[in-house]
């Protein structure tokens, strides 16, 4: 690969990147290459050098805002004419409710996933504490001589603590895996605004 | 290593690297190289995120007829090598803690 296809493969990747960036970017990916060619490498040589298009590209997207891409993505491509504007002044009883109802559905969509992970972390402090209440509760029965209770809270007790032990051992997977599950979305909206249509 | 580690002492690594005279992306990179490999991808938010903190400044020169940005780190940039360097002592003395071989002899002692 040259430098030009280099540079391309960079560009067709992030397409919707505002202006700026993009320039910055290829600035920079450019004159690391013309400084690996001063070095003595070949242009070839110099390209092969590089991170792949894919790994640059994942490095610009990490370090580029969410609200950065959306804002370029519907900046309009030329001045409104007058009758643009128009339409959407009296179109606006029907976008801006529909705009409203895309952002509480994103909004709710976020609280339920964030209860689910509350859910969770609730259920495995409450068979903990009624684990813990279980086992305790032995002893007034044991006081008022009343055996088979006694028996049966002890069975209730450690049947609480031994499903806390399994659920702690899930507790840090699924923390960790409903972080990244986090993570990959935005990546993945990030990519859904660079990419063309 | 522990990414959020690694990133802060890398971004004052290319401190380094520019403290004694202002250097470019590609001479950061070999600067660095019999110490630390890191990529140009890797090195580039780094560089925006000290141009950010004003850590540095960047300046375009003339280069070979084309621009090469030249990194000049600022005072606060030199604060924060000093400031590194206070915080490596706290991090060595966890370093002796978790490798110490001998048990807590002068604790127990003391008891």
């Amino acid at each position: 690969m040259n430098k030009q296809e280099y540079l391309s493969a960079i560009r067709v990747r992030i397409p919707k990147m505002p202006t700026e960036d993009m320039e910055r970017f290829i600035a920079y990916y450019s004159e690391m290459i013309d400084d690996r060619m001063e070095d003595g490498m070949t242009e070839e040589e110099a390209v092969a050098t590089m991170d792949t298009p894919d790994e640059a590209v994942d490095q610009i997207l990490e370090d580029t805002p969410l609200s950065k891409i959306v804002k370029q993505k519907i900046k309009p491509t030329h001045r409104l004419r007058a009758w643009e504007i128009v339409l959407i002044v009296l179109g606006s009883p029907v976008w801006v409710p529909l705009l409203l109802t895309a952002g509480i559905l994103v909004l709710s969509m976020l609280v339920v996933v964030f209860s689910l992970l509350i859910t969770f972390y609730a259920v495995v402090i409450s068979a903990a504490v009624a684990g813990i209440a279980g086992v305790l509760a032995v002893v007034p029965f044991l006081m008022i001589s009343n055996v088979p209770a006694a028996v049966f809270m002890l069975g209730c007790g450690f049947a609480g603590v031994g499903l806390t032990i399994l659920f702690f051992v899930a507790v840090k997977p699924v923390t960790v895996g409903f972080w990244n599950l986090c993570k990959a979305a935005v990546s993945g909206i990030k990519r859904k605004f660079v990419k063309e249509g | 290593m522990d990414i959020q580690l690694k990133r802060g002492m890398l971004d004052v690594c290319v401190l380094a690297a520019i403290k004694d005279e202002d250097s470019y992306g590609y001479q950061i990179i070999k600067d660095m190289k019999p110490y630390v490999t890191i990529s140009e991808s890797t090195l580039y938010p780094i560089l925006r995120r000290l141009e950010a903190n004003a850590y540095l400044t960047v300046q375009s020169v003339e280069h070979n007829g084309r621009l090469r940005k030249y990194y000049h780190i600022t005072d606060a940039g030199r604060a924060r090598i000093d400031e590194f360097q206070e915080e490596w002592k706290e991090l060595e003395s966890i370093y002796r803690f978790i490798v110490r071989e001998e048990p807590m002899k002068e604790a127990q002692d003391h008891e």
